[in-house]
């Protein structure tokens, strides 16, 4: 599976661009995404009617299909951990304030996890197969293997595949209760420099368009998608991951960069420790969830990362925790949730 | 991992909770002998209480943890509490063992999640915070997962009504791929205030008992419940009793609009087709479609007007169970997937409750009494939902 174009709206000032900035945006707090003037894409209706995330989500797989030169794919498959979030709380908030009253249906309506699916097929016109994929940390990976699965179909040439999530302040506000985030605002320029729980919320909108076969503008292919959701036994862990990894077309040997989903907090990140400093050692290693925050969807991030890096054949030094030498033409993408759904993408130049 | 379309993918197990039955026995017998489980609201507070009607299960959440052994854990929201439910059963009823070396994992589809749960402590935050990682749509699979030993595949979906549905999809999918051997699938739904108030500004909820595809329909009566089916290759079977064999799936999308169906189905026409020839099956070889007949006036009638321009006329025989159960959304696809299977299994179809007179625009009428021996062999079911997802899956006699 190759992927031939890849837009992203994340809190870096990535879209419609081909790299980050070597000086990073800071922020602190919620790292919201930088949006661009989304005049152009819609009715003034819909600009006031549409939530962020669906607005987002929208533009981003639009402008990735005119990367991809494609007027409409043969399936549209995304993942979301939460949803169209903001509309969900409206639509909850306004419930319990109102004791029921005065509700409207827009808010309902839009909080559905696959109403931006839904919405570009009725942009673009597609009857074909649209599934929203809504699990945790792995619903961009589930989305990416459902692509690999209908490609090997032959149901499909050409797939748009996305991953998109929102944070609201009540979010961030609530999951501060339970130390999923930092207590105190945090800048996501010393991400890795706490020895504290919890992590820095981010948010995204991130779409690709995949085909079965090289095209001229291919700039990755995809050589594995692995899906773990838990190991009892750490050595077979290592050992399973080990083979699938030979088993795609390149050795372990040959993975020049890891992208480990390190986000700051002292419960998580040592699992990804388990891997770097062992079947990983020899590798490259680099992380980037100081640029995009953390969130459920945040490896589509990591993914238009590695897909810039073999576009431009650069990588920006903020990322590297260990540079690897020599060109970089195999990534591999890690991601975790506290030794729980661990994914994996392989992809190559 | 290689992709073998001809690879058979089995049902070998059944497992259902709803308005009309704790199990398949009680649910068979409810909709033989046409005992609906349409009434008053009782366990949810809002004000809409005495204004509507709902396919409500009668069990305190309480009372499900006691029959599951769960007694300890409280943070469990009825939308798990009732998927697990129905996936033990099916577990049971497959005759699974953990273990067993085969690879075997959990995919199921839910609208709202944990919402039942989220929307009574939301403004009312006190000590237990279980609620912010129970919202999670994966939340109801982890835990199934966990209950069964299942975790070779733990993913979840979400396409609005049709997300049960689309689970059974991917799981055979995934079979078929040779990913799984054997995959735990369906969906779960608890009723909500949410989305009580949600159908409610749609002005699509019938204040009476609701009778899809009848001319004077008025909406829908929401449900809950789950559906939870076990799906097999070949290679796990070892000589076990079979239900039936899951021939054609098809997901496609209306594009037409959010919430509304395109005036001439094209969406329900779409799925329907490519199941059907996914399956090989001529028209006139299916017996009978469990239709998505929500009694909403708009479904009906594109759902009708879609299996006219499909059969070429000659729709066979079909019911909307609906007005057994009510909608219950992300379960529903698993649920009347469970009715399609014991459609087979029993021979039987069962009717469509309520119907007087047919829609003029499309005359179509459904079965209205039980029909025992009724020569099932290939039955077709719908789903449809938000963002113009539309889903059928073929089950036929093996």
């Amino acid at each position: 599976m190759y992927i031939n174009a890849a837009i992203a709206i994340s809190p870096q000032d990535t879209f419609l661009k081909d790299q980050i900035a070597d000086e990073v945006i800071e922020h602190n707090g919620i790292m919201k995404t930088i949006l661009p003037d989304f005049k152009e894409y819609f009715k003034p209706i819909d600009l006031r009617r549409m939530s962020r995330i669906i607005k987002s989500g929208t533009t981003t797989a639009l402008e990735c299909l005119k990367e991809a030169g494609i007027e409409k794919p043969d399936a549209i498959i995304t993942g979301t951990g939460l949803g169209c979030l903001e509309d969900t709380e409206s639509f909850l908030n306004k419930m319990i304030d109102n004791n029921e009253g005065l509700l409207t249906p827009t808010a309902f309506i839009q909080s559905t996890h696959n109403t931006i699916g839904g919405h570009v097929a009725l942009t673009v016109q597609c009857n074909e197969y649209n599934v929203a994929y809504v699990h945790k940390t792995i619903s961009f990976e589930t989305a990416l293997l459902d692509a690999v699965l209908m490609l090997g179909e032959g149901k499909a040439e050409n797939i748009l595949v996305g991953g998109i999530d929102e944070m609201t302040q009540e979010n961030y506000e609530l999951k501060k209760r339970v130390n999923l985030w930092k207590k105190e605002p945090f800048s996501n320029l010393n991400t890795y420099k706490s020895d504290s729980e919890g992590c820095i919320p981010g948010e995204g909108a991130t779409f690709f368009n995949v085909t079965k076969t090289r095209k001229a503008n291919s700039y990755a292919e995809i050589k594995m998608v692995e899906l773990v959701h838990k190991y009892e036994n750490i050595d077979d862990f290592k050992k399973l991951i080990e083979n699938r990894i030979n088993n795609s077309g390149i050795t372990i040997n040959d993975i020049d960069l890891v992208l480990f989903g390190y986000n700051g907090d002292d419960n998580g990140d040592a699992y990804y420790d388990l891997l770097k400093d062992s079947i990983f050692s020899k590798s490259g290693h680099a992380y980037y969830k100081h640029l995009c925050g953390e969130y459920d969807t945040a490896p589509a991030f990591a993914l238009w990362l590695a897909v810039k890096i073999f576009k431009t054949g650069k990588a920006p030094d903020n990322i590297f925790i260990k540079k690897p030498e020599g060109e970089i033409k195999n990534i591999l993408i890690y991601n975790q949730d506290i030794n729980k759904n661990h994914a994996f993408m392989l992809l190559s130049k | 991992m290689q992709f073998d379309k001809d690879k058979k993918v089995f049902v070998t197990g059944i497992g259902i909770i709803s308005a009309i039955g704790t199990n398949a026995k009680e649910t068979l017998s409810s909709l033989e002998h046409k005992k609906h489980g349409i009434s008053q609201i009782s366990h949810i507070k809002t004000i809409h209480k005495d204004e509507l009607k709902v396919g409500e299960i009668k069990l305190t959440n309480a009372e499900i943890k006691e029959r599951l052994n769960l007694q300890g854990d409280n943070t469990y929201p009825r939308t798990t509490l009732l998927a697990i439910h129905a996936a033990k059963e099916a577990y049971e009823d497959a005759g699974l063992k953990r273990n067993d070396g085969f690879k075997t994992g959990v995919i199921l589809g839910t609208t709202v999640g944990g919402m039942d749960k989220s929307e009574v402590v939301y403004k009312n935050i006190g000590e237990d915070l279980s609620f912010i990682d129970s919202h999670h749509c994966g939340y109801t699979t982890e835990r199934v997962a966990d209950f069964l030993g299942a975790h070779d595949f733990v993913s979840s979906l979400s396409t609005a009504c049709s997300s049960g549905v689309n689970a059974i999809l991917l799981g055979a999918r995934l079979i078929k791929h040779g990913i799984l051997d054997r995959a735990i699938v369906g969906g779960t739904d608890a009723l909500s205030k949410f989305t009580i108030n949600g159908f409610r500004t749609l002005m699509i909820l019938h204040t009476e008992h609701s009778c899809p595809f009848d001319k004077n329909r008025k909406g829908l009566n929401l449900g809950e419940g789950a559906g939870i089916i076990v799906l097999e290759s070949e290679k796990s079977l070892n000589g076990k009793k079979v239900y039936c064999e899951l021939t054609g799936y098809a997901n496609n999308n209306d594009a037409f609009h959010q919430t509304a169906s395109s005036p001439d189905g094209l969406g329900p026409y779409l799925s329907m087709k490519n199941a059907l020839e996914m399956s090989g099956l001529k028209p006139c070889e299916i017996d009978y479609i469990n239709v998505h007949g929500t009694g909403t006036d708009n479904n009906d009638v594109t759902e009708g007007l879609a299996m006219i321009k499909l059969f070429d006329g000659k729709v066979p025989k079909f019911s909307s169970t609906k007005a057994f159960t009510g909608h219950a959304l992300g379960g529903a696809g698993g649920i009347e997937s469970v009715f399609s299977i014991l459609a087979i299994e029993h021979d039987m179809i069962f009717p469509n409750l309520n119907f007087k007179e047919a829609i003029p625009e499309i005359n179509l009428i459904p079965v209205t009494e039980t029909i025992k021996n009724a020569g099932v062999k290939n039955v077709m079911t719908n789903s449809f939902g938000f963002g113009g997802n539309d889903s059928t899956l073929i089950f036929s006699k093996v």
